[in-house]
């Protein structure tokens, strides 16, 4: 376990990284703040859910969103309606203010694919100082590598004319990473 | 040394793999096409600054250097080279025992009708595609388009060339030839609306809305793969656009071509790749996404094409086969000034930039390297930045020996060109047309220039005016000289004594004989013994860059027999220094003997401005008298890249004549002068030089100090052409001059 001391240093060097990524950071207490997050961010829109961002909210988050919720499981063509989309950070990397998502079904890497707007929640304690820490825990994880998973390191982008910097091309044009607890 | 047994490939040289326009016409186009030289001027200026900018804080974040992370991941690509089949099967058993399907294909078109029988048998036809250099290598959309697959590009840059009928010119910068105004009307054209050239983000937005549907609605997703892990089965895909993701993730079938040599062993590795590859790319410490996929999702499909197309073949050519380590960064064309002129179309087939230059002959045919790797003005820039220490620079001379002596398309020139270096390599036969040409030309001579009347080969010399042919060489005037003690000297010089067989230079000896002159004047002064072995002529030089090894190896071999004794070998000019201490090694292998003299030899070689600030270090300040004066300092592209020169020549300028170099933005970028591509395509050439006198004119300095006589030459010629005021010395002249006003 690391010290709290160093602990801190990472935390706030995850912050800035993903800020300079262009990501939105926030910290919050718990997912009512996402849910209501995330239904300011959609305004009249409805928000896409991902099954692992359910599974570790519990029911909480599903209740929050109310009649505005895209549950887990719905098609490419309703997740990529909504306005916004949460899903669930498995691991910060400070190294390069990256969230790693894990997402085996084709319908949950939709929600952080197709949706404009994304919010990836992290727990606090799973960040992490250095890249290879945690593309080996993941890869090397005792029960084989996932399925898929993704290093996402701010929106999308693209500079391919004239090397101009454009945010939001196939991606998200927003991303907000939540830290939680 | 025998030859490893060549494959079909290599017996049948000739241009194979998709259809391009021929070269000629390729290189016509670039350089009529203003937008190029402009734009990728720009975008190499930037780059570099921000890769720069990368390397220095990877080090501050991660702890390692550049040099550290380049290290590693060419010893890990290198294990693969080594043995590829057991790393493959290894990520084989673990991504099939996941559900994936791993296919080793051998041939393009193997590839390609694996994949055209897959979209029918599952009734696809329509396919999304992410950026994959692999399946342009193979003609992926063409063949699919044959088997009535529409093959959608989804990378917005390789999406607007497909739309604009156009090909890739960057390996990761798709579209970086075209301008922001180009994309607007050809968005206008094919979407039918108006688009307004400065607002990008309009334009982005419309590929987004038009390429949605189409992940939505496509059967098959194509990707290539950025590394394959042999440890844990997994395609690694990195991307900025999210393009990726999506094409490997929304349609039910996902399939990957990839090259075998994109295996590598570890997670470690990977994450290796992923510190040092975005940096040296786009210049960013990480892209935006980096995919992990070790599997298909449920109830879908994941097929791995692992593609050979004459990657095997690479592996058994011997000092080619580090290009397989290439991880498709781009960053050999990012620093290559040839490149800046004409851009990827000319420079290079379907693969471009310097790494294009050695790969193509493999994938494609030497016949479609030919004429692409002429254009290498041999500055070795491209080395200094690649992530996995591919050697270049003499890569692309050994292609060119391919060509020059297998290349069905090069044979008439080559055979022009053997007998010109077969004369230029006979002392005699040189003397013999130097001094003819001297007199031939001697009413047309003004001062250190040739003036031919307008009109005349106006594609090699509008630009840049020829020198003077000496009436007397400079062997000649030297033994003049040498017969004289020197008029001035130096005290508390180390060289007090010291014996130095001076190496004239072929260029120098008849072109410029101030140059040895000046450099013998002040060594002289300080006390050498100089002496001027008689046999000497060229180092070969010439014909090793031409891709003549055999006229090459005769000049080499004279060189030493000339120069190899107890004495100290100084010259003026580092290029052929450049040739005795890196050429002779490869050029005389197979001659133990000869290898063992060269060696023997290379010790004791110094270019003039190594041996000032080395052996024969003068002392401080003895040249510092004289005229205070403005001076910039043209850093020798092969010094720096080539010998570590580094800042010794405006270090020798301080130190000894107490002169301060102004700063001269890309004081180390090439010149231009480039040997044979001046005459192969003077375009390039000129091109350069003006990047070059552009630098130095805003540098205000009236002064430009260089150390290699072909680029003050070359300088000089092209200043004059341009009515451009500056003067340009070789840093012997500009010592002699200090020297004289002791």
């Amino acid at each position: 376990m690391t010290n709290p001391a160093s602990n801190t240093d990472t935390i706030e060097a995850f912050k800035r990284r993903a800020a300079e990524a262009r990501s939105v950071v926030h910290e919050f207490a718990d997912w009512n703040a996402v849910a209501a997050l995330a239904l300011n961010l959609a305004e009249d829109g409805n928000v896409a859910v991902s099954g692992p961002a359910v599974e570790a909210a519990g029911p909480v988050l599903l209740d929050d969103l109310g009649e505005r919720a895209i549950t887990p499981g719905r098609s490419h063509v309703t997740v990529a309606g909504g306005a916004v989309g949460i899903v669930r950070g498995a691991y910060g990397i400070a190294e390069t203010g990256s969230v790693v998502l894990i997402e085996e079904r084709s319908e949950d890497r939709a929600v952080s694919m197709l949706s404009p707007i994304v919010v990836q929640v992290l727990d606090r304690d799973a960040i992490e100082a250095r890249l290879d820490t945690v593309v080996e825990r993941v890869l090397l994880a005792p029960g084989g590598p996932p399925t898929f998973a993704s290093l996402t390191t701010g929106p999308s982008r693209t500079a391919d004319i004239e090397r101009s910097l454009t945010i939001g091309v196939h991606g998200p044009h927003e991303v907000h990473v939540v830290i939680l607890g | 040394m025998t030859s490893p047994p060549m494959r079909p490939e290599m017996t049948n040289p000739e241009m194979r793999g998709p259809h391009l326009k021929p070269f000629e016409e390729r290189y016509e186009n670039a350089l009529n096409d203003p937008n190029i030289q402009s734009g990728l001027l720009e975008f190499q200026q930037s780059w570099r600054q921000t890769r720069d900018e990368q390397m220095r804080s990877l080090h501050e974040i991660t702890g390692f250097t550049f040099e550290d992370l380049r290290d590693k991941l060419t010893q890990a690509k290198d294990r693969v080279i080594a043995e590829p089949d057991e790393h493959v099967a290894r990520f084989r058993a673990q991504i099939e025992a996941r559900g994936g399907k791993v296919v080793l294909v051998g041939s393009d078109a193997e590839a390609n009708a694996y994949i055209a029988h897959l979209c029918h048998e599952r009734g696809v036809i329509l396919a999304v595609k992410g950026k994959s250099m692999v399946s342009e290598e193979i003609g992926l959309n063409e063949a699919l388009a044959q088997a009535g697959v529409e093959a959608v590009e989804t990378d917005l840059g390789e999406w607007l060339l497909q739309i604009g009928e156009d090909r890739p010119s960057h390996l990761v910068m798709p579209a970086i030839h075209k301008r922001r105004h180009q994309v607007a009307e050809l968005f206008t054209r094919v979407l039918g609306r108006p688009f307004d050239p400065d607002d990008i983000p309009a334009m982005v937005l419309a590929a987004r809305q038009e390429l949605r549907a189409r992940f939505l609605t496509a059967g098959i997703g194509i990707t290539g793969a950025n590394a394959v892990i042999a440890e844990t089965g997994t395609i690694m895909l990195v991307t900025n656009e999210g393009n990726g993701r999506l094409t490997s993730s929304l349609p039910p079938v996902h399939v990957v071509t990839t090259g075998v040599e994109k295996v590598l062993p570890t997670v470690a590795d990977a994450v290796t790749q992923i510190r040092i590859l975005a940096r040296s790319a786009t210049a960013q410490p990480i892209t935006t996404y980096t995919t992990l996929i070790s599997a298909p999702a449920p109830g879908h499909e994941l097929h791995v094409l692992l593609i050979d197309n004459g990657r095997r073949m690479m592996a058994v050519q011997p000092g080619l086969e580090d290009a397989l380590r290439c991880i498709r960064c781009g960053a050999c064309a990012n620093v290559c000034p040839a490149y800046q002129v004409v851009g990827g179309h000319a420079f290079g087939h379907v693969y471009t930039g310097p790494i294009g230059l050695v790969t193509t002959a493999f994938h494609h045919g030497l016949d479609a390297a030919a004429g692409p790797q002429s254009l290498c003005v041999s500055c070795g820039a491209c080395a200094t930045v690649c992530p996995v220490s591919i050697p270049l620079p003499q890569q692309i001379l050994e292609v060119r020996r391919l060509v020059t002596e297998r290349a069905p398309s090069a044979r008439r020139t080559s055979i022009g060109l053997r007998i010109a270096m077969r004369l230029y390599a006979s002392r005699t036969m040189f003397a013999i047309g130097m001094r003819a040409l001297s007199a031939l030309t001697t009413p047309i001579r003004d001062g250190k220039f040739t003036r031919i009347p307008a009109g005349w080969a106006s594609r090699y010399i509008a630009w840049r005016t020829p020198p003077a042919i000496a009436s007397t060489p400079a062997r000649d005037l030297a033994s003049d000289v040498l017969a004289m003690p020197p008029p001035r000297t130096i005290p508390g010089s180390p060289l007090a004594g010291r014996r130095i067989a001076f190496f004239l230079q072929c260029i120098s000896d008849r072109m410029a004989p101030e140059i040895p002159l000046a450099a013998i004047e002040v060594l002289r002064a300080a006390g050498a013994e100089v002496h001027i072995p008689s046999s000497q002529h060229c180092c070969g030089l010439p014909a090793f860059d031409a891709g003549d090894h055999d006229n090459a190896r005769r000049m080499a071999k004279a060189t030493i027999a000339a120069l190899e004794g107890n004495d100290d070998i100084v010259t003026p000019a580092p290029s052929c220094v450049v040739a005795m201490l890196h050429e002779y090694e490869t050029l005389l292998a197979g001659e133990p003997g000869w290898q063992q003299r060269a060696r023997v030899m290379r010790e004791r070689v110094h270019d003039l401005v190594g041996y000032l600030v080395g052996p024969g270090r003068l002392p401080d300040g003895v040249l510092a008298g004289g005229a205070a004066v403005s001076v910039a300092v043209h850093r020798f592209c092969q010094g720096s890249n080539m010998l570590n020169a580094g800042d010794r020549l405006e270090r020798l300028l301080r130190d000894v004549a107490g002169v301060e170099a102004v700063p001269l933005y890309e004081a180390e970028v090439c010149c231009g002068f480039g040997g044979s591509t001046s005459v192969r395509a003077p375009e390039i050439s000129a091109g350069i030089l003006r990047r070059k006198l552009a630098n130095v004119g805003a540098s205000g300095a009236p002064v430009l100090v260089t150390d290699n006589p072909g680029c003050v030459l070359h300088l000089r010629g092209g200043a004059d052409a341009a009515s451009d005021p500056v003067r340009v010395l070789h840093v012997a002249e500009f010592l002699a001059e200090r020297l004289r006003t002791l």
